[in-house]
């Protein structure tokens, strides 16, 4: 190749890159460019029973996966559910990957700065996931042993604020935290409690215990400065409050009816 | 794009990228050199190993090069049942070991056989042609490809935080999840890895240069 040809080439292949130099166009809400799509994609999680988890038919369900049905069926959408982890959710947002996460997400001051949560929706408390009859109760019995939890959680904190003698185990994904507390590479594993129900109930050999911190609320999360489309999501939720599909919803995925000290909105807004 | 940069979050957190860097080149290194021992031994053994235990080094090549290496960390840290450490570096060098095998091998076949036949006429045992004749000659001829394996063993290194392994991409993700700037966090490791891909390059040059007498100058 001759060197003007080359250099044709590589002017060629730099235009591209002048276009992502170009300035982004004025923000338009994520309400409206949801409608327009007539899609909203959700991300959800896939790996976190009851709140998105896949059954036997291989369908991502899960009572995150439903209340983004519920958003999505009064905006007049369809729906597309996105797998997402603790980890990757809050780029695949910002990124524009996906609109809105319904993910299992704690409300936290940290979190809140850089997206804006809906009210929240649900409240969770957390537990340690023990091998049956191994005596351990809370974090005083954790001293000199091994606790695991998935990166992108806020546990590794909270584990070595309460109990700075516990080793710590970080692993990507839930299940494998659970397999390492059954080999007894882990002593515990924590995490909120409804996954660990399950979880305890999938394995004789395991029991959720303890109370490693007080419960949290969690929330939808959105991109922040966009208060059109987080004001529409918290409308649906407190639509769906209101004409009872919230209480259907938690009795069939967690078995319970909702708690009557928490409750989105009772005001009728 | 509307991102605010804040490249101070990497002085922030410098702490946890040099605790990454640490543990991936502990990796890389430990792996790098079984590997390279592991890929001698199995290839040799292909070439000159009586003819009934051949069969068993070609499916060591086959089974742990085809088997994706995730899968293998698994297998040695939750199927056996070894620590995080031993087992991230036994995953590593055994998938790589394959891979150097493959590569050892063909450094094997491109000595002419006449140096075999040569070398046997003179009265050596097949091990003292193999250690003094011909690997000598084709380690220095397959310097190139291997450094492409090492850089492979860079690479696959940070698969090993699937099994807990606190390595450099996992600290990425861990700037990641406390500062949410994943930008800043995706370009300090990216020239980290870079560096360290260099250096293999670096280093295979010289030790080209220093092994072959017909790249030296004068």
């Amino acid at each position: 190749m001759t060197r003007r040809s080359f250099a044709r080439l590589i002017s060629l292949a730099a235009i591209p890159l002048l276009l992502l130099a170009a300035p982004a166009p004025a923000q338009q809400s994520t309400l409206d460019s949801v409608k327009q799509k007539g899609v909203l994609v959700a991300g959800v999680k896939n790996d976190y029973p009851p709140f998105g988890y896949i059954d036997e038919k291989g369908q991502t369900v899960g009572f995150d996966i439903e209340i983004a049905r519920y958003i999505a069926g009064k905006l007049g959408v369809k729906l597309e559910l996105k797998p997402v982890t603790s980890a990757n959710r809050i780029p695949m947002l910002t990124n524009g990957n996906i609109d809105l996460i319904a993910a299992s997400m704690t409300i936290t001051r940290e979190r809140e700065e850089v997206v804006d949560f809906s009210v929240p929706y649900i409240v969770i408390g957390s537990k340690f996931l023990v091998k049956k009859g191994s005596g351990i109760k809370g974090y005083a019995d954790l001293a000199g042993k091994t606790v695991a939890f998935t990166q992108g959680t806020p546990w590794g904190d909270k584990v070595a604020a309460a109990q700075p003698q516990a080793k710590t185990l970080v692993f990507q994904d839930k299940p494998q935290a659970v397999l390492s507390v059954m080999q007894g590479k882990a002593h515990a594993y924590v995490d909120d409690a409804a996954p660990l129900f399950v979880f305890a109930k999938q394995n004789e050999a395991l029991e959720a215990v303890g109370e490693p911190s007080k419960a949290q609320p969690m929330g939808i999360a959105v991109r922040p400065n966009d208060s059109k489309w987080r004001d529409a999501i918290n409308f649906a939720l407190i639509d769906m409050w209101d004409d009872g599909t919230y209480a259907k919803l938690h009795k069939q995925f967690f078995g319970v009816e909702p708690d009557p000290a928490f409750i989105i909105y009772n005001w009728k807004l | 794009m509307n991102y605010d940069f804040d490249w101070g979050v990497l002085i922030e957190y410098r702490g946890l990228l040099w605790d990454g860097l640490v543990a991936t080149v502990e990796l890389s290194v430990a792996s790098l050199l079984l590997s390279l021992l592991i890929g001698t031994l199995v290839a040799s053994g292909r070439s000159f190993a009586p003819a009934l235990l051949r069969p068993l080094f070609t499916v060591y090549v086959e089974f742990f090069r085809n088997v994706p290496p995730i899968v293998q960390f698994f297998f040695w840290y939750f199927g056996v049942g070894l620590d995080v450490v031993p087992a991230a570096v036994i995953g590593l060098s055994a998938f790589t070991g394959a891979y150097v095998a493959e590569v050892v091998r063909s450094g094997i076949g491109s000595i002419p056989k006449t140096q075999l036949e040569a070398a046997r006429s003179q009265g050596m045992t097949p091990t003292q042609v193999l250690t003094f004749v011909i690997l000598p000659q084709a380690m220095i001829r397959i310097i190139p490809p291997l450094s492409v394996e090492f850089i492979n063993v860079i690479k696959n290194s940070s698969i090993a935080m699937t099994i807990g392994l606190t390595e450099l991409t996992f600290q990425t993700q861990e700037i990641e999840a406390r500062t949410f700037r994943g930008f800043e966090a995706a370009t300090a490791v990216t020239l980290l890895y870079v560096a360290l891909a260099f250096f293999i390059v670096a280093l295979s040059h010289a030790v080209e240069r220093a092994a072959r007498l017909d790249l030296r100058r004068g």
